[in-house]
């Protein structure tokens, strides 16, 4: 549906220029707590962020959320707590998250408590990785496909973030198998935001990620401006706040772009 | 400058002689004893002989004809007379209440004046500047008060505060199940084609059911029973050609109309290999034709066929369309009784393809509708009139269904078809108890195969204050068990249909409206207002972040809950001479209550749109030119816009609030024309119209796009995406 709502806009374009910049008077409502917290199976660092949503017309950086306190239990009954390390952002390096398990993280702000539970799923690796060019419009890029078999009778969600010559990690696409659960599989990873150019080197991370995790990044890349009902990406977090908590178990490919 | 003039002095100077014919709309019957006034160089009153001919012996010049007779609509037509010329006129039988009111005192008051009901006739429609030049009924009827429109680019309507998809629309009695081409920059209906548009907003008739908001009646003209005709045009971006011919002279008839688009020709413009070799058009295809059989069997057989075609590269291939068809048997046993049954067929469905580098799906969805109705009107002439009838009628829809290219990679999504059968019955009395008064009420019952019975009462009174004032007051109660489902602020081609099933209730809307009309003693201006409260029940919206792509689950999507418009209309019209049109003000409001929406607050529908304005007006300057404009203004759409956001690994996202607390920048724009017509052989018009659509140039906002600043990835733009600035046409329109 995008692609046609931006063809549709396209051919109007070419007729003349059709967009501009404009300044709207939104009213300023009271920030929201945002709590991203993520638990892997490969990784000893965990993470968890605490910070409050900013107002639309801001170009400030998010205000972190201090003297939170941020703990996970697992569901043998062991919890770890989290330290702040930075302004908003808790740590802890004494677990490895263990496929199967489920998690449940807490986070105390003042009197009010957040609390999510989230398991990791088992890892499924890819079978093979390849590199298509994909052309809409007037832009063309090159992307990544990644071929597998996926497991059947169980429903599987995936996530896939890439790491292009050292730059930060870019999120590219969350995918489930409700079409295609226990077939030969074929993701292809485009993403118009990211240009891969020929010896570009790339780390492809995929993730299993649990339902709840999937429905927000499902909720975010579905998002465009002319939805019927707006785009807030229902949350596993509970006491209204905004994020998620996600326990993954991931795989890394390494792959250097040809031609 | 010379020769005009030597024109009309020697037009004036010249006689002609005007020969006409006047036949019944629906059934193509010639009408004996209809009084024609003419006025304009000479004034003169003639009728129609028992074949429904008049002849006249006329200068040349403007003539304006007004036509009358007691059992059909007043109509006013204006000719040019600059030769021997032969024309044709249809006129409309008159609802039940005008009936009355004429045998009972000869009443004064223009017959169009019923509560919630107007009309609009194929040459007002012409008239008006349109965008590309496209005459379109659809964005026409969304200049009268009380409809208002969806925006640019889309030929939604709301009716008095109801969503688009609770507007009936008849093609000569078959609904069209998708009104629009091109993602609804263009209606399905061409206006060549188009005798008569009825648009009731409320007091529905009772033979009137399945939508909730309003029936919007479209007839289509059913060609020239006395001479063949041609007429067409050449546009910008569109042809158009109908003809039309009697097959038996004075007895039957047919009208063929076709209309193709050439939107791809801008295509070309693209340097883009895959834009500049994609595909976009439609066309429609018009047909009727109608047979008096002899004084008491009338049959008329109508049909639509349109589809629009979109191909981008090989990435994607999409099309979709209406097929339409009805029968009519017309039936007159005594002259009390008309007995009509008929049949109806329409489908509407779309097919997409979509491939992508290593694989590909298929989409596609049907409805389908087919109806019989019997009708029964008994109209002895007196102060009663009965009308009764039932209908049967079958809902057929295959969803959305996913294919993908290569099945051993994915699982076919089949989503389980759905049908139902349903029922009406209504009966409808009209009533006139008292000189000055007369009252209609029926009773119209329906149900579905999942439904319960559901009783919808209709009742509409009159009362004329002077001859030339009236007041009328109207309930009516109106169910529904088709709804379609957009799930962008946009009308697309894939909005989902939903049927009434035993967990989805039908929904139900009350209203309650008053009118007051005033008509000037010359009949020259017309003054309407109107106000009316709307109750709506079972009303469906989508969850937050509804995942749109579920088709077998998409009920699981939505929320139910209740709705209330209410609202002031207001119309002063000049009907007749050279400066024709009028101004409309709607003051209303729309709004919705679920419990899970804004903490179940009442809040405003996305068409909450308070004051809605519109100007028209066309001024004939001379036999010659015609100059035409409008304007209109209205509320900014009610929309769900984020207030605040927050970031994720370097992703935006966006936090709405609340819904729809938001607004879209007001919308206005003007659009002018000019027409130039002149003879063409003997009895032909050449005419061209040169229009500016939105002349101004204002950006009226589309879409509304929340995007990160490149540069400061932390500073959100908001970009306003508008579709058209000003935008030129040229049309040629002939007739012969």
């Amino acid at each position: 549906m995008r692609k046609l709502l931006l063809f549709i806009c396209t051919i109007f374009c070419i007729l003349q220029g059709c967009e501009d910049v404009i300044t709207l008077d939104l009213p300023a409502d009271s920030s929201k707590v945002v709590i991203v917290g993520e638990i892997s199976n490969r990784n000893k660092q965990h993470e968890v962020q605490v910070f409050r949503t900013t107002p639309i017309q801001s170009a400030s950086a998010a205000q972190p959320v201090s003297l939170a306190t941020v703990r996970v239990y697992d569901n043998r009954g062991r919890a770890y707590d989290f330290m702040e390390e930075e302004p908003g952002i808790y740590r802890s390096r004494r677990f490895l998250g263990q496929v199967g398990l489920a998690y449940q993280l807490t986070v105390q702000i003042g009197n009010q408590i957040y609390h999510a539970t989230s398991v990791i799923p088992e890892p499924v690796n890819i079978d093979s990785l390849g590199i298509s060019v994909g052309t809409f419009l007037d832009r063309s890029n090159r992307f990544i496909t990644a071929k597998f078999h996926d497991p059947a009778g169980k429903t599987n969600y995936y996530r896939y973030l890439m790491k292009v010559n050292g730059n930060d990690w870019k999120y590219l696409n969350v995918y489930s198998d409700l079409y295609n659960d226990g077939k030969f599989v074929v993701h292809e990873l485009l993403n118009f935001d990211v240009t891969l150019n020929p010896e570009d080197q790339v780390i492809l991370q995929r993730q299993m990620i649990d339902q709840a995790t999937y429905e927000y990044w499902r909720g975010y890349s579905a998002a465009h401006p002319a939805s019927a009902s707006p785009t807030n990406p229902i949350s596993n977090l509970s006491n209204g706040a905004l994020g998620y908590f996600s326990a993954y178990s991931f795989l890394e490919y390494d792959l250097i772009i040809p031609y | 400058m010379g020769f005009g003039w030597l024109f009309l002095n020697t037009a004036l100077a010249q006689s002609f002689r005007l020969r006409g014919q006047v036949n019944e709309q629906v059934s193509g019957l010639s009408i004996a004893l209809v009084n024609i006034s003419i006025s304009g160089n000479v004034s003169q009153t003639i009728s129609t002989n028992n074949e429904g001919q008049f002849i006249a012996n006329l200068p040349g010049g403007s003539y304006e004809l007004i036509f009358s007779h007691v059992a059909y609509e007043t109509f006013i037509s204006r000719i040019e007379l600059k030769s021997d010329t032969l024309l044709h006129w249809d006129l409309q039988r008159k609802t039940a209440i005008d009936e009355v009111q004429i045998d009972g005192v000869g009443g004064k008051l223009s017959q169009s004046l019923v509560l919630g009901k107007v009309q609009l006739q194929s040459a007002t429609i012409k008239n008006l500047p349109a965008l590309f030049g496209e005459s379109d009924v659809l964005k026409s009827i969304q200049l009268l008060p009380g409809v208002l429109s969806g925006g640019d680019g889309s030929n939604q309507f709301y009716v008095r505060g109801g969503m688009s998809d609770q507007n009936l629309i008849l093609l000569d009695g078959a609904p069209v199940l998708n009104a629009s081409h091109l993602f609804g920059f263009f209606s399905t209906f061409n206006a060549d084609a188009i005798q008569q548009v009825d648009l009731y907003k409320g007091g529905m008739p009772a033979k009137y059911g399945g939508r909730i908001s309003s029936v919007l009646d479209i007839q289509q003209t059913a060609g020239n029973t006395a001479i063949f005709k041609v007429e067409g045009g050449v546009g910008l971006i569109a042809s158009r050609l109908k003809i039309e011919s009697p097959i038996v002279v004075g007895k039957s008839s047919f009208m063929l109309s076709g209309r193709r688009t050439y939107a791809d020709l801008f295509l070309k413009f693209s340097n883009n290999p895959d834009v500049n070799q994609s595909q976009l058009y439609f066309y429609d295809i018009n047909f009727k034709t109608a047979w008096s059989l002899n004084a008491k069997h009338h049959i008329s057989l109508s049909a639509y066929s349109g589809t629009d075609q979109l191909r981008y590269s090989d990435v994607f291939d999409f099309g979709w369309g209406n097929d339409v068809g009805s029968i009519n048997w017309h039936y007159s046993p005594s002259t009390f009784w008309t007995i009509q049954t008929s049949a109806s067929y329409s489908k509407y469905n779309y097919e997409m393809e979509m491939d992508n580098v290593t694989s590909g799906y298929q989409l596609a969805a049907a409805l389908r509708q087919l109806q019989i109705r019997h009708d029964w009107n008994w109209n002895p002439r007196t102060l009663h009139q009965l009308q009764f009838g039932v209908s049967v009628g079958q809902a057929f829809h295959r969803p959305a269904s996913y294919q993908e290219s290569d099945p051993t990679r994915f699982h076919p999504i089949v989503v389980p078809d759905q049908k139902f059968i349903e029922w009406a019955a209504y009966a409808s009395h009209d009533w006139r108890p008292l000189k000055d008064f007369t009252v209609q009420y029926g009773l119209r019952a329906t149900q579905n195969t999942s439904s319960i019975i559901l009783l919808e009462p209709r009742i509409s009174m009159q009362y004329q204050l002077r001859s030339n004032q009236l007041i009328s007051g109207s309930f009516n109660k109106n169910a529904q068990f088709i709804n379609q489902l957009s799930s962008n602020t946009t009308q697309l081609p894939t909005d989902i249909w939903l049927l009434s099933n035993n967990t989805l209730k039908p929904q139900v809307a009350n209203q309650w409206a008053l009118g007051y009309f005033l008509t000037t003693k010359n009949n020259h201006y017309q003054i309407s207002l109107e106000t009316y409260y709307k109750r709506f029940f079972h009303q469906m919206e989508y969850k937050d972040g509804a995942n749109m792509q579920l088709f077998h689950a998409i009920e699981q999507e939505l929320l139910f809950g209740k709705g209330r418009a209410y609202g002031l209309e207001w119309q002063f019209k000049k009907n007749v001479g050279k400066l024709q049109g009028w101004i409309a003000y709607t003051l209303s409001r729309s709004e919705r209550q679920f419990d899970s929406i804004n903490q179940g607050a009442w809040y405003q529908a996305r068409q909450d749109r308070p004051h809605d304005v519109s100007l028209v007006a066309t001024l004939d300057l001379n036999q010659h030119w015609q100059l035409s404009g409008n304007f209109v203004y209205a509320t900014g759409q009610a929309v769900s816009l984020p207030t605040s956001k927050y970031h994720i690994q370097g992703e935006t996202f966006y936090y709405f609030a609340k819904r729809n607390d938001q607004r879209m920048p007001d919308y206005h724009r003007m659009d002018v024309s000019v027409a130039y017509s002149h003879q063409m052989r003997t009895t032909g018009t050449s005419t061209w119209n040169i229009g500016f659509f939105n002349v101004y140039n204002r950006k009226n906002t589309y879409m509304l796009d929340f995007r990160q600043n490149e540069q400061q990835p932390l500073k959100t733009d908001i970009y306003r995406i508008a579709l058209f600035g000003i935008i030129p046409s040229v049309t040629w329109n002939f007739n012969f």
